[in-house]
């Protein structure tokens, strides 16, 4: 993978949480990093995380793992990092609709 | 003289005064029961002979020449492994740092040392205190802590050693620390006292950094008087810990007055029969010297998600070059090998967020804990747990009630954990009491009478 094409994907990944798009349209284009031998993103993965609007960030936030991380990481590992990612999220979420009732 | 190994602080000092022991033989004592006994519970990282019985020589001499530091004087302690202590290595219970060195004492054992205190041992903890999401009580380089009541069963974690070589007597105190239920954990399963203290109550100057906003040392002992005493010892400002706080700690010496505890609405639910009947006999006991209201409400937050948050950001921080290195695949526990991973992207957003929302958060729980002295639970819902289970499937038909534990943790209020009776198979359950920021000696103080009338604090382990 190229620093262009890293870059490209990082800002990809930034944009995700402004994309209004089902989270298995997210899915980069990392055929080459899949040929370089880092694991491919989990098919499990998008079953994993949940189906809310922070499923798409917490696609890409994955594959951030996935492109930084990837190379340590089996399929199985990934998908378990997917979960706490989308556990994590969760959490987030729980805590804005705490922030928000307060501004109430 | 078997008994010598389970007297509380004070009984240890009157009898080194009086000169029917020395300083040096409670540390042979000591050194030889962690050597001995230590392996068994997997307990102790290192054994600290030569430098303790230096230390020792130089207490009995001091006494000797009428020079007496105080109530630690000559007193045998142990660390938990994430304090660093000159010339030692500092593990933080994790194999990829079984040679780390620091330079210089961190200030909990430099003020020991001041204050008379002999430094016996580092004390096996779970790896990085459970800071990458351990599902196991084996998550250590030095094997599952396991407690002195029944070794099959887990000693707690993170402060797993400093719970265990307390309970077995191989020391009569030892320092520990708690981000989220390191020192609830193994006091409960151990049997043995535990004060959390207030945030910044003691300094972290040479602790293990986990979560700086929530990390917390102190003690774990024998009695609720021992915690006291070692709280005074190490409590203070510290230019080297912007957070330690200069507020003095004066050790109660009994319950003072009559005092106001209470009960959350559901904080029995989903807890063994037996860790709900001790917690009725011990509100039994309190309401000798207190009024008891029940149905107080947690004030409404999302306390665990924001204290899993905070914890999970500021971990990724500390641990940063651990997960960069790649020596995070070293750790023992396949959970901790990946378990460092979803920290490293979490949104800034969200953690400052979490910090914003702390602050109304701390105001609603200090409206609630200013109504009362203490708010009064158990200190966990079961008995220990087996340590071949993961923990998750220990007991998972009893897991608990409301808790004010990630909202204590989460705003830094103190706690104190005491035995109060035994559960299923013979094993310790717990009494915790959970106060106001620096409310440490009111808690203390209702500890010491309960501890009075009980007396389960005296009970030793099977066959110790």
């Amino acid at each position: 993978m190229n620093r262009r094409c890293f870059a490209e994907s990082l800002a990809l990944a930034a944009l995700a949480p402004a994309l209004v798009v089902p989270a298995g349209a997210l899915r980069l284009d990392f055929g080459r990093l899949d040929a370089a031998g880092l694991p491919p993103a989990p098919s499990d993965s998008a079953a994993a995380l949940g189906n809310g609007s922070s499923a798409s960030l917490a696609l890409a936030l994955v594959e951030i793992i996935r492109l930084e991380y990837g190379g340590r990481l089996t399929a199985g590992e990934l998908a378990g990092v997917a979960e706490q990612i989308q556990a994590g999220l969760d959490r987030a979420d729980l805590i804005r609709q705490a922030d928000r009732s307060q501004a109430v | 003289m078997a008994k010598v190994d389970f007297l509380t602080i004070p009984a240890l000092g009157r009898l080194l005064r009086s000169g029917r022991i020395s300083a040096v033989e409670l540390t042979e004592r000591s050194l030889d029961r962690l050597e001995r006994l230590g392996p068994g519970y997997n307990a102790v990282v290192r054994v600290l002979r030569e430098t303790a019985l230096a230390e020792a020589r130089e207490r009995d001499a001091e006494l000797a020449r009428g020079k007496d530091r105080g109530p630690l004087h000559g007193i045998p302690y142990g660390v938990k492994d994430l304090l660093a202590v000159e010339g030692a290595p500092t593990t933080w219970g994790a194999s990829g740092y079984r040679n780390q060195l620091h330079q210089g004492d961190a200030t909990v054992v430099r003020r020991l040392r001041r204050a008379g205190a002999v430094l016996c041992a580092k004390l096996a903890m779970v790896e990085l205190a459970g800071g990458m999401g351990y599902r196991q009580a084996f998550a250590s380089f030095s094997g599952p802590g396991r407690t002195p009541w029944d070794t099959s069963r887990w000693s707690g974690g993170s402060s797993s050693g400093p719970g265990a070589a307390v309970s077995a007597g191989l020391v009569p105190f030892a320092i520990a620390s708690e981000t989220w239920g390191s020192m609830q954990y193994p006091a409960a399963f151990c049997g043995v006292t535990g004060l959390r203290p207030t945030f910044g109550r003691v300094s972290r100057h040479g602790a293990m950094a986990l979560s700086p906003t929530m990390d917390k040392l102190g003690p774990l002992a024998r009695s609720a008087e021992d915690c006291g005493v070692v709280l005074a010892a190490i409590a203070g400002s510290d230019p080297k810990d912007p957070v330690a706080i200069g507020r003095r700690f004066v050790p109660p010496a009994r319950a003072a007055r009559r005092y106001r505890i209470g009960i959350l609405r559901g904080t029995l639910d989903r807890t063994q029969p037996e860790v709900r009947r001790n917690f009725e006999a011990s509100v039994d006991v309190l309401r000798e010297i207190a009024d008891v209201e029940e149905g107080l409400e947690l004030p409404d937050y999302p306390w665990d998600a924001m204290a899993g948050l905070v914890l999970d950001a500021e971990a990724a921080s500390a641990f940063e070059p651990l997960v960069l290195s790649g020596q995070v695949t070293r750790l023992t526990s396949p959970e901790d090998r990946v378990g460092g991973y979803a920290g490293q992207v979490v949104l800034a957003r969200d953690y400052l967020r979490a910090l914003r929302i702390r602050r109304p958060a701390a105001a609603a729980l200090d409206r609630l804990l200013s109504g009362v002295d203490a708010l009064a639970a158990p200190t966990l819902p079961t008995v220990a747990w087996r340590v071949d289970l993961a923990l998750d499937q220990a007991y998972p038909e009893f897991p608990g009630g409301v808790s004010v534990a990630g909202a204590a943790n989460l705003c830094g209020v103190p706690a104190l954990f005491l035995m109060n009776g035994t559960g299923e198979a013979g094993l310790p359950t717990s009494l915790q009491l959970t106060g106001r920021a620096l409310s440490e000696a009111t808690l203390l103080e209702i500890g010491l009478y309960y501890q009075a009338r009980t007396k389960f604090h005296r009970q030793r382990p099977p066959g110790l």
